[in-house]
């Protein structure tokens, strides 16, 4: 694809264009300031470029080589800028939309383990849980299966506390707590079409465990954590132990009488 | 790695970006990278990375971002 980024925007369909910065998120680095000089991809266009900088480019050679071409590659001409200004030009932007969620496929995931640092900053698990959601139609489940119970009763009120109103989810009286989507204050709102999140207690490397869950769901895909809820593993520990949950999944899956597609 | 489960196709493209096959996420130096319309060596130093999106004249790249020399980044020892 000879284009820029800049051209690519007015490629007729059905062309892809794959946008590396959601527009969301772009918008909010630049209100809040976090975006002022800041290095990486898609960072300040007014960054200055300074002579030992690293460029980041995506190319299919080491070196960018300049077009034999280049007058051709992006018109300057006053028709080329009337273009990138006019109607026409602002409507094929405009359609570069994301896909409403309405339209996507209801799915079903497992996320398998979990993260000690969640405990300490709840609202960094509803964000992965977020980005989860940006794929996923209504009616959507995302189920948790960790360790993570109280001691005393052995109920799920530990996961409760994560999944708390002031995090941005709300109880559903059928179980399980369904996301809230942010509203453009910046406020939690119930939204009917956010996937509905489930708490199963187990260890993901017992087969037991595993094989109840798996006997009682179907799911699209899985999520393997290596850290666990009650012991903090060393690096070595948690690759082994996502070692061990892979061979158990599929273990499983491959004795379950019910038709199992894996990816491996 | 939460975002590519609900979208499948995605860790394909992120691979496909990494993995060096075809065209992938490189960087150079910006002193020594050729550009603009006569192709001059470091012809993107001193620009705004705005205007250089749109004045590098690369046929086979894109530019996508612009990072500080790695050399300066702090070393963590443990």
């Amino acid at each position: 694809m000879k284009k820029s980024m800049a051209r690519a925007f007015f490629v007729p369909p059905p062309s892809l264009i794959v946008i590396v910065s959601l527009p969301t998120i772009t918008a909010h680095r630049l209100q809040v300031g976090l975006f002022k000089g800041s290095p990486g991809i898609c960072s300040d266009p007014k960054r200055k470029i300074l002579s030992d900088d690293h460029l980041i480019f995506i190319s299919d050679t080491t070196m960018p080589q300049v077009s034999a071409n280049a007058a051709d590659l992006i018109d300057f001409s006053a028709e080329g800028i009337a273009l990138l200004r006019s109607d026409e030009g602002q409507t094929a932007k405009a359609k570069v939309v994301l896909k409403s969620r309405a339209l996507l496929e209801e799915k079903h995931m497992l996320v398998a383990g979990w993260r000690m640092q969640w405990d300490m900053d709840p609202l960094r698990f509803r964000a992965r849980i977020a980005d989860m959601a940006l794929g996923l139609g209504p009616g959507s489940t995302v189920t948790c299966m960790n360790m993570k119970v109280t001691e005393s009763t052995g109920d799920n009120k530990a996961m409760a506390d994560i999944c708390d109103s002031k995090f941005g989810w709300e109880a559903v009286e059928t179980g399980g707590w369904r996301l809230m989507a942010i509203d453009s204050q910046g406020g939690f709102v119930s939204d009917e079409t956010m996937p509905l999140l489930m708490h199963f207690p187990g260890n993901p490397i017992n087969v037991p465990s595993v094989q109840a869950i798996l006997s009682k769901h179907t799911f699209c895909s899985a999520i393997i954590i290596g850290s666990s809820a009650v012991i903090n593993l060393p690096a070595s520990a948690r690759d082994t132990r996502v070692m061990q949950m892979a061979l158990v999944c599929v273990n499983v899956a491959l004795s379950s009488p019910k038709s199992t597609h894996l990816a491996r | 790695m939460f975002f590519c489960s609900s979208k499948p196709g995605l860790s394909r493209v992120f691979l496909g970006l990494l993995n060096f096959e075809v065209a992938g996420l490189r960087t150079r130096v910006a002193h020594a990278v050729p550009a603009g319309v006569s192709g001059k060596v470091g012809g993107l130093v001193g620009m705004p990375l705005g205007e250089a999106l749109l004045s590098h004249h690369w046929g086979n790249a894109t530019l996508v971002g612009v990072d500080d020399n790695i050399l300066n980044h702090p070393v963590i020892t443990k």
